[in-house]
């Protein structure tokens, strides 16, 4: 037992036992590798293991797995990649991002298309284009007030940290 | 506004919602969506019935003798306990032996019949870890959509 639970530690990292990211103070990353390790187990040890959840976590989870596993290799690597750099951002800013995205999901889904849509076009742009775009006419008369603020707090939060 | 009961996504924003622990922006989107939804409704009125009930819940007064009478239980207890540890341990001694031969049988037939399980680790660890997952694929879910890390990248591209 104590060989099995010693190989358990092992995998999972060793002694780096992360600090849970909504706790604030995660700059230990997590690793996706966790993740994979779950997408590995077999259907029964990962029901035993989500037995405890209530269902609706517990599909929620099912769900999110399933999804990353359907990625494709390369998508998995950079998605792993963007985990990588985020764990690197300050704890603060990481609790924001996750702030900017709750309020994201609440978008009905078309809005978020919308939203994600000129999210990409405007971290594109140079600053000096985006500040244009932002004040442009079709930008304010294409967003509610909520998703204007959403994309400029999403933008502020890419920009480098002074 | 998605429905977070129908979409099960953002269920635990109602939870959050009724511990008051959400931001004033996200709070305010949600009453919104509560006014013409009378699921989230339901759910918000039951939650408020629960957190009124355990705030108007108060603890029974206790005698002015309690603490007195319940350490002298605890002595008298532990004074008892020793005896009959003592007693229960030597009435097992022979047994020993054969116990411990018992566990190494058990142990042994447990790991040659279960060579590719999840090893055995407590439930706390097992919570523990599904709370990483969870969180992790909070994070992956959230990056997969919106690329928030996007001149990060690029500045270290450059590097």
């Amino acid at each position: 037992m104590l060989v099995l639970a010693v190989g358990l530690a092992a995998q999972q990292g060793g002694a780096r036992r992360p600090v849970g990211p909504r706790a604030g103070a995660a700059r230990n990353p997590v690793p996706p590798r966790l993740v994979e390790r779950w997408n590995h187990m077999t259907p029964e040890q990962r029901r035993k293991a989500l037995e405890r959840l209530p269902p609706g976590r517990r599909e929620q989870i099912e769900r999110r797995l399933e999804r990353y596993r359907n990625l494709t290799p390369e998508e998995q690597r950079r998605l792993r990649n963007r985990y990588e750099l985020f764990s690197q951002l300050p704890p603060e800013r990481q609790d924001q991002a996750r702030r900017l995205w709750r309020r994201f999901t609440m978008l009905m889904p078309e809005r978020q298309q919308l939203v994600r849509e000129e999210f990409d076009h405007l971290r594109a742009l140079p600053d000096a284009d985006r500040r244009t775009r932002m004040n442009s006419e079709e930008f304010r008369n294409r967003f509610t007030a909520g998703e204007k603020q959403l994309l400029v707090e999403l933008t502020g939060l890419n920009q480098p940290e002074p | 506004m998605t429905c977070p009961i129908e979409t099960r996504e953002n269920a635990e924003l109602l939870l959050d919602y009724c511990a008051r622990k959400l931001d004033a922006e996200t709070t305010r989107l949600l009453e919104r969506h509560m006014q013409g939804c009378p699921a989230c409704r339901e759910f918000r009125a039951g939650q408020k019935l629960l957190w009124d009930a355990l705030d108007a819940w108060e603890a029974m007064p206790v005698s002015g003798d309690f603490n007195r009478r319940l350490y002298r239980r605890i002595e008298e207890e532990s004074r008892a306990g020793w005896r009959q540890r003592l007693m229960a341990w030597a009435s097992w001694r022979p047994a020993l032996p054969v116990a411990a031969a018992a566990c190494l049988v058990l142990a042994g037939s447990f790991i040659l019949r279960n060579p590719a399980v999840v090893p055995d680790v407590s439930p706390e660890a097992v919570v523990t870890e599904v709370e990483q997952v969870e969180r992790t694929l909070d994070d992956l879910e959230m990056l997969r959509q919106l690329n928030l890390v996007a001149r990060v990248e690029d500045s270290s591209r450059t590097m």
